[in-house]
């Protein structure tokens, strides 16, 4: 069989195509990704996930350790006393929320990918 | 395809669901039960939700009242009041409360002891080696076994006595105490979700700390009532996988009892804050156990009571228990499902 110039000009648009395609999902994905960190219900700051870094929040009630990895956001550490924010596993999906309750602090995805769940039991 | 999933990331591919059930809300907050509730629900506008949600929240508050073995109220009588006078006198408490107690009680009957509100003593003895381990990881240790068999000494729920002509609840034991984490919350959640039935407001889903309780349907993209979509948490905390099992439910409740959220490091070792009654130490045997069935409270109760039970004997008794179903996640990861689990599995 041979192969016509045709062929192979619509065998690169496919490819370009796609190629685009995957590159706008995966942009999407990743650029799509932001946070809020909320003290005592009052917005502290937003986050960009696209941008890794590490966010220190001192207050005089204690620290809060929080890292934006990949597009992920997880508590590395904190001075509460039940650490059950720091044994939150990283989040990623619209509506994720990590909650450190004695300092009243909450990361939640406020935008991203959507969850296949409207919740989770845990 | 690629071409359609490319647009449809564009466009976000989320449809707010209007029509029958109005326009989708949600709200949290984390005053109650020292945890976060979070309510998702449909309505015509925000209004008409927020005041949903004040109503939920104000009944919510009323029970982590009564149902406080922490915090002394001014005006009530809650169950620290009847822990600080264990020994000495009865207190008379709400009718909620003497409900909430017997409640209890019956659960502790049908799940052979696996559930002990009166287990206070042993769960405060673990809780104050938990916080100390986890403030000074280099000296973490267990509580020693004597102090835990002394303590245990003092966890018979028959010297609990309900006395409901008079109500009012008397520990007899000076050295006994109520810790109801495993129940309360759940009972909380389910008299709150009655009350909203009752009252016809639906299509609204309760999350009290992760313990789900769903009222009638979401809307799905074109608007059209369909199931409300529940997750179990991955115990798992490195996969990639937050969620192992994806439900659908419409009127059920959805309760997790697992090893990854409350815990500390001994020597190396894991320790979780889920106590057997029978050894006075966590169980091993599971990550985490999730309890389906209708009533909120039932979940609770049983989700605690079911993780205290070897395998063999907690599928025995979830088969018994009619339209109620469980999920295990074993130690080593592995799952086990009751008979009709996997009906509730999203397809």
């Amino acid at each position: 069989m041979k192969i016509k110039k045709s062929d192979v000009i619509l065998a690169l648009i496919v490819l370009a195509v796609a190629a685009v395609s995957l590159a706008v999902i995966y942009m999407g994905r990743t650029r799509g990704g932001k946070a809020q960190i909320t003290i005592g219900g009052e917005p502290y700051r937003s986050i960009d996930l696209a941008k890794n870094e590490r966010i220190e929040i001192r207050r005089d009630d204690g620290f809060n350790v929080i890292v934006v990895k990949d597009g992920t956001i997880y508590m590395e550490s904190a001075d509460c006393p039940d650490k059950i924010c720091v044994n939150h596993s990283p989040i990623r999906y619209k509506g994720e929320t990590i909650v450190c309750l004695p300092h009243k602090l909450v990361v939640e995805i406020t935008d991203g990918e959507e969850s296949e769940a409207d919740v989770v039991a845990r | 395809m690629i071409a359609s999933l490319t647009l449809c990331s564009l466009a976000g591919c989320t449809g707010t669901g209007k029509a029958a059930l109005g326009s989708r809300y949600e709200a949290s907050f984390l005053e109650l039960f020292d945890t976060v509730t979070k309510i998702v629900g449909y309505a015509k506008d925000k209004e008409t939700f927020e005041g949903n949600v004040k109503r939920i929240k104000d009944e919510l508050e009323r029970y982590h009242r009564l149902f406080d073995i922490y915090h002394t109220y001014e005006g009530i009588n809650n169950l620290k009041t009847v822990n600080d006078h264990a020994g000495i006198s009865p207190v008379k408490v709400d009718p909620v409360v003497i409900d909430m107690l017997k409640f209890a009680v019956a659960e502790n009957e049908k799940t052979n002891g696996n559930v002990n509100i009166a287990f206070g003593s042993v769960l405060s003895l673990w809780h104050t080696y938990r916080t100390k381990g986890i403030d000074d990881p280099e000296h973490a240790a267990l509580p020693p076994m004597e102090e835990l068999l002394e303590a245990a000494r003092h966890t018979d729920i028959h010297r609990l006595v309900i006395d409901e002509s008079a109500q009012t609840v008397y520990l007899d034991d000076p050295q006994m105490s109520l810790d109801v984490g495993a129940v309360a919350k759940g009972y909380a959640t389910e008299l709150v979700a009655e009350t909203l039935e009752k009252e016809g407001i639906t299509n609204l889903m309760l999350s009290v700390g992760g313990n789900i309780r769903t009222l009638g349907h979401k809307a799905d993209e074109s608007g059209r009532p369909t199931d409300w979509a529940v997750g179990i948490q991955n115990p798992d905390e490195d996969s990639d996988e937050p969620i192992i099992r994806l439900l659908s439910l419409s009127g059920q409740s959805l309760v997790t009892s697992g090893v990854y959220e409350r815990y500390y490091t001994v020597e190396g070792k894991n320790y979780h804050h889920i106590i057997d009654p029978d050894t006075r130490m966590p169980s091993t045997e599971y990550q985490s156990v999730s309890i389906l069935c209708s009533s909120s409270a039932v979940a609770d109760a049983y989700s605690t009571a079911v993780f205290n039970m070897p395998i063999e004997e907690g599928k025995q008794f979830i088969e018994s228990q009619p339209a109620v179903e469980a999920f295990w996640v074993m130690a080593d990861g592995s799952y086990v499902s009751s008979s009709g689990f996997e009906a509730y599995v999203k397809k």
